[in-house]
């Protein structure tokens, strides 16, 4: 061979090791990993901007991949597995469909990758868990209906999709806590988080129950909750103080409670900062950052839990809250 | 021995056993207020049937109509955020539904691709961009939006404005299918193609021209929704496709192209509409409304080519 | 026949209509043992529809049906079968990619258990054959087999079934000549020794004459003639059929050809099409004969504008045209006559009306808006003008008979002020009584509108019968024209066959 080639040859070979090596000289960034389930709320989006923008602006020794599975569990899966090809030391993970994930959890796990699971919690062992439980939120809300109605009176409930927990658990909740007391859900339906559907739904049923029959409306969300409203306000029965409570805690929603229009409504976390922030605590085995997130709880399993509780947000707190929950709100630009 | 019925009777003698058997089930059904809410469903959804039946009666179909209805309501409330005057938001909105319906016509007219591809795949991109658009979330213009309400909301002389808005529709489409030559040539390239061309019909531009009037009609009724509910939500009409091909199928538009009419769509909207109404008006489960949804839909199809296969 | 012989079969009194149509009305048909009846009748005179109520397809609505001196009310296909009634269609119902024993015994194979006894089925199906005098392997896929043993195999599969009672419709259609006398042979055996009786449909008169002893003629749904073969010619069976004398089947006519409408000169396509050169004149009628794919329908459409010429050049009116599209064929005074009407020239489920007009609809429009009054005055205009028999013009043109049919599509390009008619096959699938309107009104066409007329054709008699002149193609190539007055059919077919 050629001398020239050959020095050539062995520079570039000398460039490749050193090029390959160096993140090992200069002390590579911890990889941290999100599989995020869809992008088709804003409040999945809201989770993934806030925790983004944190982690570029905070974590500077850290290095945040994202990925979204577009609403579809089979590439969540491949999702998890090219972020493991990247060498991520945790994972953190919104998951789109719970069952479909936990043989990919169970192999990180196995090798030593942490979990953290988002929002939604998985059926089996993980690091931890960080988010809000949607049975609690149900309760609070039922516990508003019975307070405010003193303990009697007809209820409207308009729940999500059901073939998602959040709405199940939702229901579940708010029923519990309004047992033994004398509030009756008088109609009920699935309108799949849409407000259209539950606008029509609510029309029709004004039209089922004349004035003074029903006392208050829940809905397993904000927008459906506007949807109600507007269905009352068309109906011209706005003044007869029918409650609406919604769930989310959107901005949108805030001022409408300060407005008088929604009765209450809870904010949902959107576990923003709070995801990576646990996520980098676990990678660099800072547990004191952890414990500032909240009370740590340990399950019989190992995993462990910071749950982010719920604030309920009526008319006199409302302006407190102004701004700082998500989704788009003219006043707020 | 066997009653020659007029072509369209099963489905006209559905719709009245509907409303007898619906005024028996709820005494609230035959309330004023309550048809005028019913009469406004069968506007909103009436419309993308007008539109479904204009494409299904060439022998296509369009599934893209839900993601039209979402997006033209993202960009009408996007545009209405930003201080448009309410004329430009609607002049745009209703542009981009047509442009989209351009779109799917060139695509199915003239690049040849079937009607049910093209216009799947229009569906997933529409719907991709109203989302992009909305950065995932739902629009809202806020006060903004308080001038435009009187569009999907309102009432004109005590029935509600988007009925003034079908009929419009509705009377335009009529004169359009039975008095012209363009009508005309869409019965004939619905029939039969080859012969249409035979006959020195322009084939393509027909085509073209009535997946163009769908997408329009599409964004009209997104304006209409987004009116009503006054916020933008990139989620919404999911499904909405089918319950127009739905509306036209009861109504008589055959799915082989060629037979149907504007008449039988309205039809087919006051059937679906009431069936929904009158479920809720009654109670039943959501899952239960589903079900019975569907046998009525099969039901008023067999009237109809039980009607046909007899005589 | 055997005299006095029990009457097997007896169907009276048959009525049956459709909606603007009364396809049958009061038909009195019975067979007796062992007997061959032939049916004939024109296309829309109700042998199908008699046949159909026969094997249980259809309901009468009025009318006794008697199967054995058994009377039936409403029999399904399957109670017709199972007292051995049994209908070979010219579609045979048959499973091709099966053998011919899976075809015999289909749905009743031999069983040994829960097994399927395949040695006893392919034993009895060679039986069968051997019985029949048919040379044909039980093993044979059906696929493999020509059309005339796949008929063979449909016979013996009804007497498997002990078939008392066999329909063959038009079965001769597909056959070579050596092939049909075996079939006859084949029938005259079962009828004169196994007792079989057979019912005969055929359009061609000959074979009536060969092979049945009684004949039955319907005509517009009604039996008009109910006797002994032996009793009848061939012109006492057509008057019967059509209800009038033929006469000569050709109109007579007397040219006088005018300026050339059409003239093109090396037209090629890009696929078949070679140098085609043809001259048209006004008020000329001239045919265009060849053999199946010689490239006349090609022809035809790429003169009209259906097809792209890929070379060479069509002039009309001595002006040079470019003809791209079906459009500028019509602006230019041409007008196509599709080879199948079915799928290229009718809105089947459309009225008589629409099917008028689609090629004018600017003609009856200002500015789009149709003028109701105006398409009303032109299709009545073409509907009296054609004689076209329909309820009314909005009737549905799928039930009209196969001449009407093509009447219509006649009309349409009439009332397109069609000045040159291209027409192709204009009679085929058309009866007798029918051909003979269409051929008056080519005549007519030609004479009193002065239209030239280019037909293409596979009936040989028919192009030389009316027409001036004729081209002969061959391979995409227009090879000879000849003077249809002084020219034969063995000099036709010369130049049509040679390679």
């Amino acid at each position: 061979m050629r001398k020239l080639t050959r020095l050539a040859l062995l520079g570039s070979a000398v460039l490749a090791v050193a090029y390959i090596a160096s993140p090992a000289l200069a002390g590579d960034p911890i990889v941290i990993g999100f599989s995020q389930a869809s992008s088709n709320s804003a409040h999945r989006n809201t989770m993934t901007n806030r925790n983004k923008e944190y982690a570029e602006k905070n974590l500077t020794d850290s290095k945040l991949i994202i990925t979204n599975a577009e609403g579809k569990s089979a590439k969540q899966i491949s999702d998890i597995e090219s972020l493991e090809v990247q060498g991520m030391k945790v994972l953190m993970i919104s998951a789109q469909d719970g069952a479909a994930v936990i043989p990919t959890i169970k192999g990180l796990m196995a090798k030593g990758i942490k979990v953290v699971t988002l929002e939604r919690s998985l059926d089996t062992p993980v690091t931890l868990h960080i988010g809000p439980h949607n049975k609690p939120i149900g309760a609070l809300a039922g516990k508003f209906l019975v307070d405010k109605l003193g303990g009697k009176g007809n209820v409207v409930e308009i729940k999500g999709d059901p073939a998602v927990a959040p709405a199940v658990e939702r229901h579940d909740g708010f029923a519990e806590a309004i047992k033994g007391s004398a509030i009756k859900v008088l109609a009920e339906t699935h309108a799949d988080w849409d407000q259209e559907k539950a606008l029509k739904f609510m029309e029709d049923t004004l039209q089922r129950f004349p004035a003074g029959q029903i006392q208050a409306v829940y809905t397993h969300n904000d927008n459906m909750a506007f949807g109600a409203l507007r269905a009352i306000q068309a109906a011209g029965r706005d003044k007869e103080g029918i409650l609406i409570v919604g769930i989310d805690g959107e901005n949108k929603a805030i001022r409408a409670v300060a407005k008088g229009d929604l009765a209450a409504t809870f904010t949902y976390s959107t576990v923003a900062p709070q995801g990576v922030i646990a996520a980098h605590a676990l990678a660099a085995g800072d547990m004191a950052a952890l414990d500032k997130l909240g009370a740590v709880t340990k399950h019989d399993d190992g995993s462990l839990e910071v749950e982010i509780a719920s604030n309920m947000i009526t008319k006199d707190n409302a302006k407190d809250f102004f701004c700082k929950g998500f989704g788009d709100d003219p006043e707020c630009k | 021995m066997t009653l020659a019925l007029p072509r369209g009777a099963g489905l006209w003698i559905a719709l009245a056993a509907l409303i007898a058997v619906s005024s028996f089930v709820s005494p609230h059904f035959l309330n004023p207020t309550n048809l005028l809410n019913v009469l406004r469903q069968v506007a909103l959804y009436g419309i993308l049937g007008v539109g479904m039946t204009f494409v299904i009666l060439t022998r296509g179909i369009d599934l893209s109509v839900g993601s039209i209805v979402a997006f033209s309501g993202v960009l009408g409330a996007t545009l209405m955020e930003q201080g448009f005057p309410i004329p430009a938001t609607v002049a745009c909105s209703l542009a981009a539904g047509t442009v989209m319906g351009v779109v799917n016509g060139l695509g199915v007219a003239y690049w040849r691709i079937p009607a049910f591809i093209m216009t799947l795949g229009s569906m997933v991109m529409i719907r991709g961009f109203g989302l992009m658009l909305a950065d995932g979330g739902t629009v809202n213009p806020g006060k903004a939006a308080d001038n435009f309400f009187w569009l999907g909301g309102g009432y004109l002389l005590g029935i509600p404005t988007p009925i003034y808005v079908f009929s419009l529709v509705c009377l335009i489409a009529y004169g359009v299918l039975s008095h012209t030559t363009f009508g005309r040539a869409i019965f004939a390239v619905g029939s039969n193609d080859e012969a249409a061309r035979l006959s020195g019909i322009n084939v393509p531009l027909t085509t073209f021209a009535v997946y163009a009037i769908c997408g329009f009609l599409a964004a009209l009724s997104g304006l209409i929704f987004l009116s009503r509910l006054s916020v933008g939500d990139p989620n919404s009409g999911l499904g909405l496709e089918l319950e127009a091909i739905t509306i036209a199928v009861i109504g008589g538009t055959s799915l082989f192209g060629g037979e149907g009419g504007v008449s039988g769509t309205i039809g087919g909207a006051m059937v679906l509409a009431i069936i929904a109404n009158v479920l809720n008006l009654a109670g039943v489960s959501p899952f239960s409304q589903q079900v019975v949804k569907g046998a009525i839909i099969i039901l008023a199809v067999l009237l109809e080519t039980g009607r046909k296969r007899r005589n | 026949m055997p005299e006095a012989a029990e009457t097997v079969l007896r169907l009276d009194g048959i009525s049956k209509s459709f909606p603007g149509v009364r396809a049958l009305s009061d038909v009195t048909f019975s067979l007796a043992r062992g007997e061959i009846r032939a049916l004939v009748g024109e296309n829309g005179a109700g042998k199908s529809t008699l046949m159909k109520i026969l094997s249980g397809a259809y309901v009468a609505d009025a009318g006794r049906i008697e199967v054995f001196s058994e009377a039936l009310t409403r029999p399904s296909p399957a109670a017709m079968i199972a007292r051995g009634v049994a209908v070979i269609y010219q579609e045979l119902a048959q499973a091709p990619h099966l053998t011919v024993a899976e075809n015999i015994f289909l749905g009743r194979l031999p069983r040994k258990g829960l097994r399927i006894d395949w040695p006893a089925a392919r034993a009895r199906t060679a039986e069968v054959m051997q019985r029949l005098g048919f040379d044909i392997d039980p093993a044979a896929r059906l696929q493999d087999l020509s059309v005339a043993r796949r008929q063979m195999v449909e016979i013996a599969k009804a007497l498997v079934r002990d078939a008392r009672i066999i329909v063959l419709d038009e079965p001769s259609a597909v056959l070579a000549q050596a092939e049909i006398d075996q079939l006859f042979a084949l029938v005259k055996r079962l009828a004169r020794e196994n007792g079989v009786a057979f019912v005969y449909i055929s359009h061609r008169l000959g074979e009536v004459f060969a092979l049945a002893d009684t004949v039955t003629v319907l005509r517009d749904g009604k039996a008009v003639f109910d006797g002994k073969a032996s009793d009848l010619n061939t012109q006492i069976l057509i008057r019967h059929m059509v209800g009038r004398d033929m006469g000569d089947v050709y109109p007579k006519r007397r040219t006088k050809p005018g300026t050339v409408v059409l003239e093109t000169k090396g037209l090629s396509d890009r696929t078949f099409l070679r140098e085609a050169s043809i001259t048209l004149r006004k008020g000329e009628i001239v045919g265009l004969f060849g053999l199946a794919g010689a490239g006349r329908t090609e022809l035809l459409r790429t003169l009209f504008g259906a097809e792209h010429p890929s070379a060479g050049m069509i002039e009309v009116a001595g002006a040079p045209a470019s003809l791209r599209k079906p459009r500028d064929g019509i602006a230019n005074g041409l007008g196509l006559l599709p080879e199948d009407r079915k799928t290229q020239g009718l809105f089947l489920i459309q009225s008589v009306g629409f099917n008028i007009l689609s090629a004018s609809l600017s003609r009856v429009s200002d500015h789009g808006i149709i003028s109701a009054r105006r398409e009303r005055e032109t299709v009545r205009a073409q509907i009296d003008r054609l004689s076209v028999k329909t309820p009314s013009a909005g009737a549905a043109v799928q039930n009209l008979s196969g001449g009407n049919q093509q009447k219509c599509v006649f009309a349409r390009l009439v009332a397109a002020d069609c000045q040159i008619l291209l027409a192709d096959e204009p009679t085929r699938g058309v009866d007798v009584g029918a051909k003979r309107e269409i051929y008056d009104l080519l005549v007519e066409l030609a004479a009193s509108r002065e239209l030239a007329v280019l037909m293409a054709s596979s009936e040989l008699p028919e192009v030389l019968g009316i027409c001036d002149r004729l081209y002969v193609m061959r391979e995409g190539r227009v090879v000879k024209e000849l003077d249809a007055r002084a020219t034969s059919e063995e000099e036709v077919m010369t130049y049509a066959a040679l390679h």
